[in-house]
């Protein structure tokens, strides 16, 4: 029996109000069109998610996946490897194994292959520079007053004497240096943030290169950091009804524009009405009870792929002019 | 790119003007727009100019990006579509160029407040505006706007939306924000140089970069769509190509090779060879290594070609908005192909050994068609984008 997989990111996550959706409303335009054109799917790799449990159907434990690369001397420069910070490390890792697993050389990497990033909130340089700021704790009605103090001039004096430089590039983009860094990536790129909604648009970006021919391979990468001490407080304030587990973990694929059943999977894209989507189905995927942020739709395909069950993945994006839907079939 | 993208409005909130048409006074008069700071006392504190916006509020939204980018979208809106906005009929998107949020460490440590993520962002000049769109949010540094503008062109050439709202917002003249870039090494801390003249792109005597702060936003559409409503073309996208250095997290590849790879992948887009630009804008941030790198790169491009195209910069006026930086000059180019000629490279003076090329010391007035826009960030990020001149005045 086939297993069908339906993700819906929140309308939260897609950025739009939900007031302002009417179902009512929704162009008629986009006709549910048959599929011609498809992507296929030559390597993929998720690096070790640093939760102990993802949801309730499903338990994945750091280092259970098996083919990590990891980041060392050897695969990536020591002067890179110290200013990487974690969502940076984690989609290094993921972008070498799924290369690898894809057979790309070093010709098809250089300016043939584009990059194409999702990534969660920036965490980097405040986890370096969160220690500094603590000192200078002051409450919101003090503006007036600072104007006749020294107290910018301290606070850059604090700052200054605790923050090293070479950690202020670890922000919401460097994951993007750090992969085309360690693999010599010159073609495009795209990097969006900072929730699953993006991830559908960063697809999309990669999707129209290899349609157009501007590049052969796209490496369509998400990494998050959901369980920093930014990521949490940002979230609860956003979404203090949808806590779930977060996880730490980052996916890279390598596409490519098919002609033919692809080695591993083929991805299908398509502009669907809403009727195409369900919420109600979200919460009979137990895989994805954990909160993995814009990796949240590549972990689903993955982890569906990984698991052998699914023949047919289908994520949809709900978004007030329509659905966005993406079908991946196993080969 | 398939189809022709016709520009249809543009909106803009920056230092030297809170509407298009200050915008572009400034840039012909020409009046820069960086001044030393007063959102803070800077005393003891490192850095002492920027490029603020004056004469703007109050604000509602805590996050004044929020505020300048509902500002500049409304007028751009307004110039394209009236001031009944938008049809609700478009499949619209708001393209939207973001530097990464950014913790208020103090607030945020007392108050429990941060500052605002991009989505929520997104979300509040939504709101502030008025406008139903799609968030497309870029967060590509120094290039997410020129990223967001080309991107949505493209989605634009292709069908698969009617209407972008395209640009960048940013709010970066705070303390973090200056102290950040200053430790970087990428500011001008000089405290004894004016701050009129402390940007100087390509100059032997340049220091770095001054921060700004503001919005720019461009409504795109096919220009057939716009034709058919008698919509004003005021130019077209034309050609939209990035590339990545793999080089340095800060510095450019020193023979501008990645840069070089940008500007030509939208040549190719826009089908037309170097000899056919009538001017360059460049990234031009006044930093060392960047004006040296791209300077490099624009030499590369116009080799055997023609060394008399000019190159003008634009950050000397409005400071740099890092992510906002491309669509804001952006709107530079515009004014400069509807007006027909080029705003100077202000406090140019001395030019560099290393930054040899046709600049623009003056206002010049010539034949304009298509401009290239560069946008280079951290990161080795390049991004590159063609326009042409839409349809003149007296038409």
């Amino acid at each position: 029996m086939r297993k069908r997989v339906v993700v819906s990111t929140s309308l939260r996550n897609a950025g739009v109000e939900p007031h302002l959706l009417d179902v009512d409303e929704l162009p008629r335009k986009y006709p549910i069109m048959e599929t011609s054109e498809y992507l296929q799917l030559d390597g993929y790799h998720f690096a070790a998610p640093t939760s102990l449990s993802v949801g309730s159907g499903l338990v994945l434990s750091e280092g259970t996946e098996a083919e990590t690369t990891e980041l060392t001397q050897e695969t990536v420069e020591p002067k890179q490897l110290k200013i990487m910070a974690k969502p940076d490390r984690l989609l290094t890792q993921a972008a070498l194994a799924a290369v690898k697993q894809a057979g790309l050389t070093d010709s098809d990497l250089k300016t043939d292959t584009g990059i194409y990033v999702t990534t969660g909130y920036q965490t980097g340089f405040g986890e370096f520079a969160l220690p500094a700021a603590r000192s200078f704790t002051r409450g919101s009605d003090t503006q007036d007053s600072e104007l006749e103090t020294n107290y910018w001039a301290d606070f850059a004096k604090a700052v200054t004497e605790s923050v090293n430089p070479r950690f202020l590039f670890a922000s919401i983009d460097s994951p993007l240096f750090h992969v085309s860094k360690a693999l010599g990536i010159q073609g495009p790129s795209v990097i969006m943030s900072p929730s699953a909604a993006q991830w559908f648009q960063v697809l999309r970006a990669a999707w129209r290169d290899l349609k157009d021919g501007k590049v052969r391979f796209a490496l369509l990468c998400a990494t998050a950091e959901m369980r920093s001490t930014l990521s949490r407080l940002q979230n609860a304030r956003m979404n203090p009804s949808e806590l779930r587990t977060p996880v730490d973990t980052a996916t890279c694929m390598v596409l490519r524009k098919g002609t033919a059943p692809g080695r591993i999977a083929r991805i299908s894209l398509r502009r669907t009405r809403h009727p195409h989507s369900n919420f109600g189905e979200l919460g009979s995927v137990p895989e994805l009870n954990a909160d993995a942020g814009p990796v949240t739709p590549s972990l689903a395909i993955l982890l569906s792929l990984k698991n052998s069950g699914a023949k047919e993945i289908h994520l949809t994006r709900i978004d007030h002019d329509g659905a966005l839907a993406v079908q991946v079939s196993r080969r | 790119m398939r189809q022709r993208v016709a520009i249809t409005g543009l909106g803009i909130v920056s230092a030297i003007g809170n509407c298009v048409n200050e915008f572009a006074d400034s840039l012909f008069a020409p009046k820069a727009g960086i001044h030393p700071i007063t959102l803070f006392n800077t005393k003891g504190f490192p850095v002492k100019s920027a490029a603020e916006i004056r004469n703007f509020g109050p604000f509602t939204y805590p996050d004044r990006k929020v505020a300048y980018a509902a500002r500049a979208i409304t007028e751009a809106i307004a110039q394209s579509f009236g001031e009944n906005g938008v049809p609700r009929e478009k499949v619209t998107v708001l393209s939207l160029g973001l530097k990464h949020n950014f913790v208020s460490f103090p607030e945020m440590v007392s108050a429990n407040f941060i500052t605002i993520g991009p989505d929520e962002c997104a979300q509040q000049i939504s709101k502030a505006a008025g406008i139903q769109a799609s968030p497309w949010i870029y967060t590509a540094a120094c290039t997410a706007s020129t990223v967001a503008i080309g991107t949505a062109a493209r989605a634009v050439a292709d069908g698969e939306i009617d209407v972008a709202i395209a640009g960048g917002t940013s709010s970066c003249v705070s303390p973090e924000w200056l102290l950040t870039y200053a430790l970087m090494g990428a500011l001008n801390t000089d405290a004894n140089c004016a701050a009129e003249t402390a940007c100087r792109p390509f100059d032997r005597n340049r220091t770095g970069m001054i921060l700004g702060e503001g919005a720019g936003f461009l409504i795109l559409e096919r220009e057939s769509s716009a034709r058919a409503r008698n919509a004003p073309v005021l130019a077209r996208i034309c050609g939209f190509g990035s590339s990545l250095d793999a080089y340095h997290v800060s510095d450019p590849c020193p023979d501008g090779a990645g840069a070089l790879s940008a500007m030509n992948a939208a040549l190719k887009d826009a089908r037309i060879n170097p000899e056919d630009l009538s001017a360059i804008n460049a990234h031009a941030t006044g930093t060392l290594k960047n004006d040296s790198a791209e300077a490099a790169a624009i030499r590369r491009l116009l080799d055997g070609v023609s060394h008399e195209t000019p190159v003008f910069a634009t950050k000397p006026f409005t400071g740099h908005l890092l992510a906002a930086s491309g669509a804001v000059e952006t709107i530079a180019v515009v004014s400069c192909l509807t007006q027909q000629k080029l705003h100077p490279t202000l406090n140019l003076v001395d030019v560099a050994s290393d930054c040899k090329l046709n600049h623009v010391l003056k206002n010049r007035h010539l034949p304009l068609r298509y401009i290239l826009k560069n946008s280079f960030g951290f990161g080795g990020q390049n991004a590159c984008m063609v326009l042409e001149k839409g349809d003149s005045l007296d038409e």
